[in-house]
């Protein structure tokens, strides 16, 4: 009996824990917001800036800026649509403690470390953005403040490629884990 | 006399048997914390609710990089929630409920695929994305940059990195060791 009540706790406990899993879908919720907020932003620049370029009074230099912010908006969209859909998948929906053939998938480490590679290589992608963005106007941008970003870009790039070692470490130490016992 | 021995040794037996089963209940006193983990998981539900209800209406007439920092904050926010869920489950899983288990009956058949060293790796390169999260922010306000908090902060990300890089390496040479032992 006292067994039985002890079990039936432990199973009320496991499942809460599980269960808190759906604390995390409002996340996902809010970023989808986020993702319209800049989905209206990245329309408002756009209305504007076009208009301004229909009547011609737009340097050169000035209409490349205004792509890069507008390459730099869809790249950080992008960004937040994986933490997103990755984030939905190997955190809440993929597995069911009702049915236990649901796996988690997370766990299996492909998708989770590919998802913080992607995740890294968009913050690559928008960091070259802003190095290109400070290289078409030159003048205006300070020397001291400009080493220190392509300094931030290195290791934004030898962060990504070692997170990638990494992965390829960890898994290639889970095959020699499994050999033995096959 | 022999007699005696043995039931002395069936007594020394029963109190290592009372004190293993005290040793393996202690276990629970983790179950508290992933209680706890969860609570705290709430309350930053709570802040992330805050910070996107209450800077929404100014946003709609804000300059497009502090949009673009907003978003990298949420995003921030949720990669917290995700490394906090990690370790409550995959904490509860290595620590508490596996040894429960001891009889494989009850023992989902799943919760067998997570490795405690894949767990590390994957909490490392979580801190990592988050950090470099933090790193982009700072780039994405060049005129706000702090030399020397700057400097730090690319010291820390690539001391996570570093760290991640040597478990992992760790974890190979251990896991090739034992694969050639098992082998001979």
């Amino acid at each position: 009996m006292s067994q039985d009540g002890r079990r039936s706790l432990e199973e009320l406990f496991e499942q809460g824990l599980f269960r808190s899993r759906w604390i995390m879908a409002p996340f996902y919720i809010g970023l989808v917001i986020g993702l319209f907020v800049l989905l209206i932003t990245f329309g408002k620049e756009l209305a504007v800036e076009t208009s301004k370029l229909l009547t011609f009074d737009l340097e050169e230099n000035t209409v490349v800026v205004w792509l890069l912010t507008l390459i730099d908006m869809s790249l950080a969209a992008n960004l937040t649509l994986m933490v997103v859909f990755a984030g939905y998948e190997n955190f809440v929906s993929k597995f069911d403690l009702e049915d236990n053939t649901d796996r988690p998938d997370w766990m299996g480490r492909v998708d989770f470390s590919n998802m913080k590679l992607k995740l890294v290589a968009s913050i690559i992608a928008i960091s070259v953005i802003h190095l290109l963005k400070a290289f078409m106007s030159i003048e205006s941008v300070d020397k001291n403040t400009l080493t220190w970003l392509i300094a931030l870009h290195g290791v934004f790039l030898i962060s990504g490629v070692l997170l990638a070692v990494m992965d390829w470490l960890g898994e290639r130490g889970a095959e020699n884990r499994a050999l033995p016992g096959e | 006399m022999a007699e005696a021995q043995q039931s002395g040794q069936g007594g020394l037996y029963r109190i290592e048997q009372a004190l293993e089963a005290v040793l393996f209940a202690s276990r629970w006193l983790m179950a508290p914390f992933y209680l706890g983990l969860v609570v705290a998981l709430a309350a930053l539900l709570l802040i992330f609710a805050r910070e996107l209800i209450e800077r929404l209406p100014e946003l709609i007439n804000m300059h497009e990089t502090d949009v673009i920092l907003w978003v990298l904050l949420l995003v921030d926010l949720s990669l917290v929630a995700n490394l906090m869920f990690t370790v409550i489950l995959a904490g509860y899983e290595n620590f508490v409920s596996r040894m429960t288990a001891e009889n494989h009956r009850d023992w989902p058949s799943w919760m067998g695929t997570i490795d405690f060293s894949g767990m590390k790796l994957k909490l490392i390169s979580s801190i990592a994305a988050i950090s470099a999260i933090h790193l982009l922010e700072t780039f994405m306000r060049p005129e706000k940059l702090d030399i020397a908090v700057l400097g730090w902060q690319i010291g820390i990300l690539v001391t996570i990195v570093a760290v991640g890089l040597l478990l992992a390496a760790m974890d190979y040479v251990s896991a090739r060791a034992k694969a050639l032992e098992a082998r001979h």
